[in-house]
């Protein structure tokens, strides 16, 4: 799954939250996909990491962009969880 | 002994090779020396120093044994009995050749060292956020 | 949670190809220095195939946190199969420039795949918030 397709699935669930039933779904299937994605994305990053630790520089840009894919996708989860506590907190302010 | 060292080490020894190199040049015509008789062609000897890799050392500066170079000149003021001079056994040809690779030689030494120097470099880089 | 944060495989191996690289490198700035010393023998080090093999192992019995990658140290050793010169020199200024600028490319890229590494659990633990 490429950065592009998590962000843009990431955006059709945010405007999913405006029905509050129908946002659970939408946002823990978004979720899900990316977390998925990110160990995938980390696997391969690791992979071509250990190529041009082993030598082969032939393919030194792939694994620069792999990292940085892993990266981004690591920063999305991250944005996603705080986004997740922010609400939490909120929520909580509010239940007074 | 450690990588700025060893290169440190590449750099003094060639540059004592272009010293001697040009002390030849300079002296290429020269028929009288202190110690009598014509100027004699130094050369450099290098050795490796110490434990491997310990880089490498000028350990002597020795004349080469080759025969001065006799020209025929009658009228010259340290002309011998038959008319020779005897010249030094420098041939600039082959000092200019020596030199070009002392210089390369040098500027070898001097990319290891700017080498060593950028790997010290990231190593600090690591550490950065 | 016992595991050490930079123990996992790839940052290990990430760590073992900057030593290598740096051990390497002083081979080469000693052959340079020494390329017009008589019956000097050029040295090298070794260390991508006993890399690839600790990999290998690793691999073959993964555990989850820290798996251990078993790399022994780099390893040098005289080369005599470069020709020699009359004064009984194998240095090539020629061969030992190309490899010492081949092998800084593989240290730079080993810092800077290990530093993003650095950089992308940082990001987790601060949960990227700044200040």
């Amino acid at each position: 799954m490429r950065a592009n397709e998590i962000i843009s699935s990431h955006s059709r669930s945010s405007l999913a939250q405006q029905s509050p039933g129908a946002a659970k779904t939408g946002f823990s299937d978004a979720l899900n996909q990316v977390v998925s994605s990110l160990s995938e994305l980390q696997a391969s990053a690791d992979r071509a990491a250990e190529s041009v630790a082993m030598g082969n520089l032939a393919n030194l840009h792939e694994a620069v962009i792999a990292m940085q894919e892993a990266s981004l996708a690591l920063d999305l989860v991250v944005a996603v969880r705080n986004h997740v506590l922010d609400g939490i907190q909120e929520l909580l302010r509010t239940q007074v | 002994m450690d990588c700025f060292d060893i290169s440190a080490s590449g750099l003094a020894a060639q540059r004592g090779r272009l010293n001697v190199i040009a002390a030849n040049i300079a002296n290429v015509e020269t028929t009288v020396t202190d110690t009598g008789g014509p100027y004699r062609r130094q050369q450099v000897i290098f050795a490796s120093k110490g434990s491997n890799p310990g880089g490498v050392e000028v350990v002597g500066v020795v004349p080469d044994p080759r025969e001065a170079r006799q020209v025929y000149q009658p009228g010259h003021p340290n002309a011998d009995a038959e008319g020779f001079v005897a010249y030094p056994n420098v041939n600039i040809v082959e000092e200019m050749v020596d030199l070009v690779s002392a210089t390369r030689s040098y500027e070898a030494n001097a990319a290891a060292f700017n080498a060593a120097k950028a790997m010290a470099q990231q190593a600090l880089d690591l550490g950065r956020a | 949670m016992k595991c050490n944060l930079l123990a996992e495989v790839t940052s290990q191996a990430l760590a073992a190809a900057l030593r290598g690289t740096a051990a390497r490198q002083a081979a080469l700035a000693n052959n340079i220095a020494n390329v017009d010393t008589p019956t000097f023998t050029r040295t090298e080090v070794e260390f991508e195939q006993a890399l690839a093999g600790a990999l290998r192992e690793a691999r073959r019995a993964p555990s989850h946190c820290a798996g251990q990658l078993r790399v022994p140290p780099p390893r040098g050793h005289e080369d005599h199969s470069a020709p020699r010169r009359e004064d009984g020199n194998n240095v090539s200024i020629e061969r030992e420039m190309t490899a010492l600028a081949r092998n800084a490319l593989a240290h730079r890229a080993a810092s800077e795949l290990l530093a993003s590494r650095i950089r992308m659990l940082r990001a987790v633990i601060h949960g990227n918030r700044r200040g």
